[in-house]
């Protein structure tokens, strides 16, 4: 079954990921302007949303091992967002096209592999693919999340001008107008 | 409440000047004391209002 | 008072003997010594200072008066004197000053004995002279010249205090004017009740015939006379201190006044602080809250997309979903197993129930996939549902947070402009505080005072009551019929010189600032009045929309305001003022001063040069002055037909200076 296990990140991947979420302090009054990125809550949540970014941009990485930084997501923690995980693992298995599958191929492979256990092998590539995009997901996450900031502040801003400009552009808008006031 | 009637104008106003006269001259030589002086206004009181001429 | 002469034994740098005549002629009654600054101008009136009240104020070695080349001369053992001797003529009666120090060379140094005396003798009629007792000289000088007043008299251009300033004038100048004289009279007459006093000592000579009682009452009236006496100086001193407190309170009230703008904005500052944490908190839950929200939505967010593509791609794959939703493998073999179906059939192998069962089997999982993508397809329609919720959610917490950011930053300026303000001026609580503790002050004075009174008016009843009691006792007899009448003869004259005082004072203090007022317009020219008030402190006033009000002054109407005051206070001296109060004329005539005058042009222009020089003459029988060279060139021409004697000061050397 999927995502049943603990889940270990390793190298850089896990330094961006580690930084990318909001260590619970032990004390909430100190340093309100933490440099740490506050971002999410826990470390399955980044992990849900690199896959989501690294999809996005069509991005995977390999496996890090010049560093000996970890991050380890615990089992529980899977247990938790389960459905959420499946849910994921299964569009990044239908919307990959690192491969020459056809659509009924990509529906076997998203749907079938993960309970059949004559598909292990299979099934093992299509983890290997869906870290993959988790760890390209977390590059890219860290990249644009974390450009530039500093304060808490800054995170404010430059996430929400994510979230902005990420709506904008699915929304089909064009940035001919601003472009052309910008060059004026 | 002095009695005018019997005061006489007359000796009031040498009483009044030979005092002041006094004082004048003590003011000068500060030969007396103020005991002293006091002394010598008292005299001048009964002196003139002993007086029968 | 008219200066004859001024003669100085080894003074400061009058080495030797050096006699100066004054001129005494009405006519050119002016004396002029010319000499420039530091030629001993300083010294010679220092001099009159000296003997007269043996106080100088010299900037160096102020009490080391021996001059030095003699010092330079002295062996040990040796002694040499310090003398100066001033003859004048004062109420027409020759006098005699003299002040003596001895210098002696003792062990290593020269010094002059502490406390040099002086020594005062008068002319008498038939040309004797007498001496006055040692401790008589002392008033006798005041007399002449009240101390208060000399520095006026020696007029020290360069060191003069405001006149409006000295407090003991008032005195001095009743003294000066010939009000001495009553009011002498008037405390020795005194009243029954005070037994040192002529009407006291009357009252006790009261022949009681031994009756005990009356003098119990008398005794009494005088001890509570006492106790009046020492009542009144402690309300004088009550009324001074609430005097001097009201001021402070004044002051105060003056500065929490300027300052109340200060407290306001303190407060105001406070309160803005106060807000600006407030702000600062919501900010803080506001920008939790906006990071809880988006560690929680982003998913649903940023999947958006990826949401649509993969609808379209399951669109258009066909996919074989016929299963019965949620049957499942597990499922149908129980129900082939239990022998009987859902609906009632039976189910065994071969039968109709049984293959239609098995058939399902290739719909559900693991073997089919169509539930799988059903639910997988139902999922879709609803994970990214909460997106367009979390982007409201998130602008409106944005947006929030962006105005109370932009609000604090309002805030925090604000208070640093206010901060700014308000530095070094927040000490009002210190002043605030001082203002109670006055207040509590004033209180408490005042409380005492209306304790004061009411004493005084117990101690006034027993004066009456005794009084009443003592009257009422005594024997008519002959002798207190005689001594009550004395006691009526001196209350009567002890009434009427009260009230003559009273008349005169203010007749003399109008008089004083009329002619005051007169010689100040002919010095200076500007819209200016001198005012004189009850303690002959000298104002200037001027009339502004037809209120006249203090004038501000300046350093040329200051001069003449002075010189003015003096000019007339020499002026009115002379004059005999009549007191309208008797039959008979008494004479309290009053003496005329001379003016000794140090550098008076040193700091006018010509035209007060002028002003001066042509007034001054014309108002004191005598005029001393001292003056520079280069001044004496202007006012020269204006003075010289006045000028009766004329000295040059001529400086030997540092220590040396001869008078010719």
């Amino acid at each position: 079954m999927v995502f049943e296990n603990d889940c270990t990140i390793t190298g850089k991947h896990a330094t961006y990921l580690k930084f990318l979420v909001q260590k619970a302090a032990k004390d909430d009054s100190d340093d309100p302007e933490k440099s740490q990125a506050p971002l999410f809550e826990r470390y399955i949540d980044v992990y849900m949303n690199a896959v989501i970014w690294g999809l996005l941009y069509s991005r995977t990485a390999n496996s890090d091992t010049d560093s000996a930084d970890r991050a380890r997501i615990y089992a529980d923690a899977f247990a938790n967002e389960r459905d959420n995980c499946v849910f994921l693992y299964r569009m990044a298995m239908l919307l990959d096209e690192t491969t020459e599958m056809t659509p009924e191929e990509k529906v076997d492979r998203a749907f079938r592999y993960d309970t059949q256990a004559d598909k292990a092998e299979e099934f093992k590539k299509n983890m290997d693919l869906f870290n993959a995009y988790v760890r390209g997901g977390i590059e890219q996450m860290y990249e644009q999340f974390t450009d530039g900031c500093l304060s808490r502040d800054d995170y404010l801003d430059k996430t929400y001008y994510i979230l902005k400009t990420f709506k904008n552009e699915i929304e089909g808008k064009s940035y001919e107008e601003d472009l052309a006031r910008m060059i004026g | 409440m002095p009695n005018e009637n019997s005061l006489n104008k007359k000796k009031l106003t040498a009483m009044t000047y030979k005092i002041l006269e006094a004082e004048e001259q003590n003011l000068r030589t500060r030969a007396k004391t103020n005991e002293e002086m006091v002394e010598t206004i008292r005299k001048i009181i009964m002196d003139e209002a002993r007086k029968n001429y | 008072m008219l200066i004859k002469s001024l003669k100085m034994e080894n003074f400061r740098q009058f080495k030797g003997t050096t006699k100066v005549d004054f001129s005494c002629d009405p006519e050119r009654n002016v004396t002029i010594i010319l000499g420039d600054n530091t030629f001993g101008k300083t010294t010679l009136l220092q001099a009159f200072n000296w003997c007269f009240y043996g106080k100088v104020t010299f900037n160096q070695n102020p009490d080391f008066l021996l001059n030095f080349e003699i010092v330079a001369e002295m062996m040990p053992g040796d002694s040499k004197n310090v003398e100066v001797e001033i003859t004048l003529i004062h109420e027409e009666t020759e006098y005699v000053i003299s002040r003596l120090q001895r210098y002696t060379f003792h062990g290593e140094s020269v010094k002059g004995e502490h406390y040099p005396q002086a020594k005062v003798s008068y002319k008498q009629p038939d040309g004797q002279m007498e001496s006055v007792k040692d401790v008589q000289v002392a008033n006798v000088i005041n007399n002449i010249l009240p101390e208060e007043l000399s520095s006026y008299f020696f007029f020290d251009t360069e060191r003069v205090n405001s006149i409006s300033t000295r407090k003991d004038v008032a005195d001095a100048v009743k003294g000066l004017l010939g009000l001495s004289t009553i009011d002498s009279a008037i405390r020795r007459l005194g009243k029954r009740s005070a037994k040192t006093t002529v009407i006291g000592k009357f009252y006790s000579d009261m022949d009681m015939d031994g009756d005990a009682k009356a003098q119990d009452a008398l005794n009494k009236i005088q001890t509570a006379e006492e106790k009046r006496n020492i009542i009144y100086e402690q309300l004088d001193e009550n009324a001074s201190q609430i005097k001097h407190y009201e001021g402070r309170k004044e002051q105060l009230y003056d500065i929490l006044r300027d300052n109340q703008t200060t407290a306001s904005l303190q407060k105001k500052k406070e309160e803005l602080e106060s807000i600006i944490l407030e702000d600062q908190r919501a900010l803080e839950d506001t920008s939790r809250s906006y990071f809880k929200e988006f560690s929680y939505g982003s998913l649903a967010f940023f999947a958006q997309p990826l949401i649509s593509k993969t609808k379209v791609f399951l669109k258009e794959v066909k996919v074989d979903d016929k299963g019965i939703r949620d049957l499942t493998k597990p499922t149908i073999m129980e129900l082939i197993k239990r022998g009987r179906c859902i609906c009632g059939n039976e189910v065994f192998e071969g039968n109709d129930a049984y293959k239609h069962l098995m058939e399902e089997l290739a719909y559900v999982p693991p073997e089919s996939i169509g539930n799988t993508v059903r639910h997988y397809r139902e999922k879709i329609n609803s994970f990214s549902k909460p997106a367009e919720r979390t982007f409201e959610s998130l602008t409106e917490r944005y947006e929030s947070i962006l105005r109370l950011k932009t609000r604090i930053q309002e805030r925090k300026d604000e208070v640093s402009e206010i901060s700014e303000q308000i530095k070094g001026k927040e000490n009002m609580r210190q002043y605030e505080a001082e203002v109670m503790d006055v207040k509590t002050r004033i209180k408490k004075l005042n409380e005492r005072k209306v304790l004061l009174i009411r004493d005084d008016a117990a101690q006034k009843n027993d004066i009456d009551r005794y009084r009443k009691v003592y009257d009422s006792l005594l024997a008519v007899s002959g002798k207190n019929k005689l001594t009550m009448q004395l006691i009526q003869y001196a209350e009567n004259i002890h009434e009427s010189l009260t009230q003559a005082y009273k008349d005169k004072e203010v007749i003399i203090r109008e008089k004083l600032e009329k002619k005051v007022n007169e010689i100040f317009e002919r010095m200076y020219h500007g819209h200016r009045r001198v005012a004189i008030d009850q303690k002959y402190q000298v104002s200037l006033l001027t009339t502004v929309a037809d209120k006249e009000i203090a004038a501000g002054e300046s350093e040329g109407s200051n001069r003449v305001k002075n010189f003015a005051f003096i000019a007339g206070l020499v002026a009115l001296a002379k004059e005999k003022i009549i007191n309208e109060g008797f039959e008979e004329e008494i004479d309290i005539s009053s003496e005329p001063y001379p003016l000794v005058m140090d550098a008076p042009f040193s700091n006018a222009d010509e035209t007060h040069t002028a002003n001066i020089s042509k007034v001054l003459p014309e108002i004191a029988d005598q005029v001393i002055m001292f003056v520079m060279q280069k001044d004496w060139n202007y006012a020269r021409t204006v003075m010289s037909n006045r000028v009766g004697k004329q000295y040059q000061l001529n400086k030997v050397s540092e220590t040396y200076t001869k008078l010719q």
